[in-house]
């Protein structure tokens, strides 16, 4: 499923070169960014399919589906915007986003899951306004049973390169370091991977989202991360493979054999990664003793 | 400064955050001089890889701005302008650029989404969007004149 999306956007990648009547525009803009850039290492030749300007971002909006998006946004072959670099730098809004959502549905609820991720954003937006630079400290106290010093500060050299211990992490690290761009719940899952797997700060894989995520932006980016961390959610953020297997498609080696650190059950890996917190119960109980619906999280 | 030692008139500097004509700023000041400033030293210090800076360049190039190489607040500063608009941004960055300009420096809000209390929860989102819900599923207002009616917040200093 994943090859599809990835076939999907070299299409894109073509169309919008296309678009800019010359592919040899984007390699003569390259070597001008490399000339006004000097911190750019020559070993940094990545480049993102998305192409920037209101051309590419117009061609997205023309294919927003609010209806599909709220049944299959989980999925990494859902139909999601690809709308989040445009809305990031501000070549479309999440007001005119909104308004096109509008447009295309019959009654407006058919838009509210889509119009609520836009209000996630504009919700980070006015939280960054407030905390300013302090968006890069820990708003709350892990609730990991851990505190901020038991958790390493720099991102091990194998997250970096892509070659962890799971193959479905290394395809999405792989992914970002490429393109610049993964689905929001593979983003999800990374975040989970280092702080909960890895028990490394939420800072150190913020960044390096930063560094690549074409639509990184510091508001939306760290309290994501945050979030998923503990620092500003209510509980830790975690997945087990069983989830994986649920949303990735076929796309992603999810098998057990190349995954086995994130095999197990909930109740397993929550006393594996927070041996200091009471033992979870089964969803079964919980439900039965709370009647609370499980936490929402954060999509874009 | 022009040759007669006046400042420059109306500058609007487009940044990183709002790469879009179709931004309210450029219908506040639409006669401008419309400059982006590419600061390579902003791009080091934030860890930019080459794709998210080719992007950027993109966005910009669509816009048919003036393209300023150097450092933001430095470039600002000797542009000179009376009148310094800028799309509104959270980013301290960005907003350090403009300590200690001389020039009456107006931030233009984007078209509102939501339509909140002020005293509003944010600590968590859900008690926001309880409060969000019913602007944020509604229409965007039309604004014919953005800064007669933006809010005086959104027309001081930042």
């Amino acid at each position: 499923m994943h090859d599809v999306f990835q076939s999907d956007m070299a299409i894109a990648n073509a169309e919008a070169l296309d678009m800019l009547g010359d592919p040899a525009t984007r390699r003569s803009l390259v070597e001008r960014v490399r000339s006004m850039t000097p911190h750019l290492s020559e070993t940094d030749t990545a480049l993102s399919p998305y192409i920037g300007g209101d051309d590419a971002m117009s061609s997205s909006l023309s294919n927003l589906m609010p209806v599909q998006y709220g049944r299959t946004r989980n999925h990494l072959d859902g139909a999601v915007t690809r709308l989040s670099p445009y809305i990031r730098h501000g070549v479309t809004s999440i007001s005119d986003v909104r308004d096109c959502s509008l447009d295309q549905v019959a009654r407006k609820n058919d838009a509210e899951k889509l119009i609520q991720q836009l209000a996630w954003r504009d919700y980070w937006s006015r939280v960054h306004a407030t905390l300013g630079d302090k968006i890069w400290s820990d708003i709350e106290a892990y609730k990991t049973g851990f505190s901020a010093d038991d958790y390493a500060d720099e991102l091990p050299e194998d997250v970096l390169a892509a070659e962890t211990d799971s193959a479905a992490i290394n395809h999405f690290l792989r992914d970002l370091y490429e393109t610049g761009w993964i689905h929001n719940h593979a983003r999800l899952y990374v975040a989970g991977y280092i702080c909960h797997f890895r028990r490394v700060k939420w800072q150190a894989g913020a960044k390096l989202f930063l560094a690549h995520l074409i639509d990184g932006d510091v508001a939306s980016n760290n309290l994501s991360w945050q979030w998923a961390a503990s620092t500003f959610s209510h509980k830790p953020y975690f997945f087990n493979l069983e989830n994986l297997q649920t949303f990735c498609g076929e796309g992603v080696d999810t098998s057990y054999a190349n995954n086995k650190t994130l095999a197990g059950s909930y109740e397993d890996l929550h006393l594996r990664l927070f041996p200091l917190l009471p033992p979870r119960q089964p969803a079964s109980n919980r439900a039965l003793k709370t009647g609370k619906r499980r936490q929402n999280r954060p999509h874009h | 400064m022009d040759e007669a030692g006046k400042k420059i008139g109306d500058v609007i500097w487009v940044h990183m955050d709002a790469l879009s004509k179709e931004h309210p700023v450029f219908a506040v000041a639409p006669n401008a001089r419309t400059v982006y400033v590419w600061d390579a030293d902003d791009l080091a210090r934030r860890g930019w890889t080459l794709k998210r800076c080719v992007f950027v360049m993109e966005c910009v190039e669509a816009m048919d701005v003036e393209v300023l190489q150097g450092k933001m607040h430095e470039v600002l500063r000797d542009l000179d302008a009376k009148r310094l608009f800028h799309a509104k941004t959270a980013d301290p960055a960005l907003l350090a650029c403009l300590d200690g300009l001389e020039s009456e420096i107006i931030a233009v809000s984007p078209k509102p989404f939501t339509n909140v209390p002020r005293d509003t929860d944010m600590g968590r989102f859900f008690r926001f969007w309880n409060k969000a819900r019913r602007s944020a599923m509604s229409p965007t207002p039309e604004r014919e004149d953005p800064l007669a009616t933006l809010p005086q917040s959104d027309t001081s200093p930042r």
